[in-house]
């Protein structure tokens, strides 16, 4: 791919996610379900153009290792659109894109403006199985925003039926119990990904003969929100914890992993 | 029904509504759905009855017609009223209102643009108004005018419906309660309901459960009878008052309008039901005065209690939403009203326009006739050339006096044009 496909790509992503962040944030407020084929085929130039700027780094580098942060929200965010549109699209509720999409935005804008090169990694780490595992884990991290921040619209939603404030938001947010399905789904996956994740983390950090395993804050915070939403989905089978207390867990999660992604590279 | 529309024959409504009588007044005059085709026959044997509706619902009975003398109108249809119905004129002749030409047919956008329901922007009204047309126009009581007005004004009650949100958001406690049920527990095909006490509020809040699709009704009351009558009608499960704390954990909603003094769910029965029902949400529903579930039982975990004066809040703030959308429907409204007259107007021009189109065929016919006999040994493309060329040069000779005439007949100009083109190319 040419220099200046993969510049055009990198205007296309956030052009094409800012419209249709708008297009969704006008049919909430006008509270209408999505009729117009221009989101759907804003999503689709963005997702696409997304796919190969993925594709293009891939291919440059012979490895998607996710050496610097950026690249890891570009990966991070391609993940969170996907599952954003099927959730959006499988729910047929516009007030999800509402505030999904602008999220994907910020998130893939910050990846294309300031993706670079990261530097070179020690050679035990360019593998596949790293590559997996970095991979693995962002996907996690993906589903725990998406779990986020349909926990904040759970929680909006709930103050406003407990407090008889029916009006208009409480109209366009959707049903509790849709929204609690949803968190309970993305918490479930991102927790069982984050979990292979840091298995996979412990199995090549003993296959480096890096020992004993090297417990920094990145590893720590990850293990203890991996505790956190495995205690949550327990809580919630076991005893039914749903609704308000699954949503503070999901939400005390979700700064674990901000934790977990903004304490840097592992160190060794 | 003869379909040469002459202009002088006008459009009337002449009818009673809740707007201007009761319902005892309104019950005298009513036509049930089977007499309605027998009295359509008998309005338009009437003198100078051209075309009739019957619109015969709860809220109002109206008949629309297209009358040869509507000065006499509204005397010639209370007579047949009052003759049909066997009923004095004294009876409702102060409740009627009658309107003829532009405010008939804007009265009828009202109708089905639901401006002039009781609940604004009702569904049903849409329905009805179709039902009474299609009676009529199977019954052969309807023309080409009617027939024309009748489909703009379903079109625009249509375009009101889906352009605008005048439809929108529950406007009574019972539909209110079900909305809110919707937005905590999503769809309510997989929920279970109860419903405590069984007067006429247990069975409308049980009609909208249905309807909204509700997997399984409990109708619990202190006597079985009523319950069980309520549980057939929506084939529900009926059950006694002491069976009720063993049910209340399958039931999601739960619905009280009982004349009991005192509470029949306090905090201590509902804590028991939490538990066995692992903190899944549950919706109660407190409609009856006074109290059936202690308030307290509200702030338990997962459990939404909401009473009679929450719902009727609800209900107030969509009903003010919907009066809102007044302003957006009559813009939907005047626009259709516009196309109607449109159309109706060119009616008076449309015979001087056919006879014109005619009088310009036979000239290009009578000189292509004369020209046949010249032009019979030219190639077949240069034929065809010269025949196009007279058609296209006659099209564009009719083409200015009939937009000429079209342009004048909404205006007073239309009757001077007529004559002028009737004098000018001796129109038949």
């Amino acid at each position: 791919m040419t220099h200046i496909f993969s510049e055009i790509i990198r205007i296309v992503i956030p052009v094409a996610y800012f419209a249709v962040s708008v297009s969704f944030i006008v049919a909430f407020t006008k509270k209408q379900q999505l009729s117009s084929v221009w989101p759907s085929l804003f999503l689709a130039i963005g997702l696409f153009a997304h796919t190969c700027l993925l594709i293009n780094i891939l291919i440059a580098n012979g490895y998607y290792l996710i050496e610097t942060p950026f690249e890891g929200l570009a990966f991070c965010g391609w993940f969170f659109i996907v599952a954003s549109t099927l959730l959006v699209y499988r729910q047929k509720e516009a007030s999800f894109g509402a505030f999904l999409f602008p999220a994907g935005f910020v998130v893939s804008t910050l990846a294309v403006i300031f993706i670079s090169q990261g530097p070179h990694l020690p050679k035990f780490l360019l593998s596949q199985p790293f590559m997996a595992h970095t991979w693995i884990l962002f996907g996690s991290y993906a589903c725990f925003l998406l779990s986020a921040i349909i926990s904040i619209m759970y929680l909006v939603q709930h103050h406003l039926i407990r407090s008889r404030s029916l009006g208009s938001v409480y109209e366009r947010l959707p049903a509790l119990e849709v929204m609690d399905q949803v968190i309970m789904n993305c918490d479930a996956v991102g927790a069982a990904l984050l979990i292979i994740g840091i298995v996979m983390g412990f199995l090549l950090m003993n296959s480096a003969i890096i020992r004993p395993p090297n417990l920094n804050i990145k590893i720590s915070f990850a293990m203890l929100a991996a505790v956190t939403y495995a205690c949550e989905h327990i809580l919630r089978v076991g005893i039914g914890w749903k609704g308000q207390r699954a949503c503070f867990v999901s939400i005390f999660g979700f700064v674990l992993i901000m934790i977990t992604l903004l304490s840097g590279r592992h160190g060794f | 029904m003869d379909s040469n529309v002459d202009i002088c024959k006008h459009v009337v409504v002449f009818g009673i509504s809740h707007n201007t009588g009761s319902l005892g007044v309104r019950e005298k005059i009513l036509f049930a759905e089977q007499d309605i085709p027998e009295a359509l026959s008998e309005l338009c044997k009437l003198d100078g009855v051209l075309e009739a509706v019957i619109l015969s619902t709860c809220n109002r009975v109206e008949i629309y017609a297209v009358i040869d003398k509507p000065d006499k109108a509204q005397a010639l249809l209370s007579s047949f009223i009052s003759a049909k119905k066997n009923i004095p004129l004294e009876d409702f002749e102060k409740h009627i209102y009658f309107h003829r030409c532009n405010q008939a047919v804007e009265h009828l956008f009202h109708v089905t643009g639901s401006l002039d329901s009781l609940v604004v922007g009702e569904a049903q009204i849409l329905s009805q108004v179709k039902n009474a047309f299609s009676v009529a126009r199977e019954n052969g009581s309807t023309g080409i005018v009617l027939n024309k007005l009748f489909l703009f004004a379903i079109t625009s009650g249509k375009r009101v419906r889906s352009e605008t949100k005048i439809g929108k958001g529950a406007v009574s406690i019972s539909q209110a309660g079900v909305e809110l049920a919707k937005k905590i527990l999503g769809q309510l095909t997989n929920h279970c309901a109860m419903i405590i006490g069984a007067g006429e509020m247990s069975e409308l809040t049980a009609k909208h459960l249905k309807s909204a699709g509700i997997r399984k009704l409990f109708f619990a009351n202190r006597t079985l009878d009523r319950a069980a009558a309520l549980s057939a009608q929506f084939d529900g499960a009926a059950i006694n008052l002491a069976e009720m704390p063993g049910i209340l954990p399958e039931c999601d909603i739960v619905i009280s309008s009982t004349a009991s003094p005192d509470y029949i769910i306090d905090v201590d029965d509902m804590r028991e039901v939490i538990v066995k029902r692992k903190n899944q949400p549950i919706l109660l529903i407190d409609i009856a005065a006074p109290r059936d579930i202690h308030p307290d039982v509200g702030k338990l975990y997962n459990v939404f209690l909401y009473t009679i004066d929450d719902l009727a809040q609800v209900a107030k703030y969509n009903v003010e939403a919907r009066t809102n959308e007044i302003a957006a429907a009559m813009i939907i409204i005047n626009e259709e009203m516009n196309e109607y007259f449109e159309w109706y107007n060119y009616l008076r021009v449309q015979p001087i326009v056919v006879s014109l189109r005619k009088k310009f065929d036979t000239i290009r016919d009578k000189n292509l006739t004369l020209l046949a006999g010249q032009i019979a040994e030219m190639p077949e493309e240069t034929r065809n050339l010269i025949k196009n060329f007279a058609s296209e040069l006659t099209d564009d000779f009719f083409e200015m006096p009939s937009i000429a005439l079209r342009e004048s007949a909404g205006t007073s100009d239309w009757m001077q044009l007529s004559d002028a083109l009737t004098k000018l190319f001796k129109l038949k």
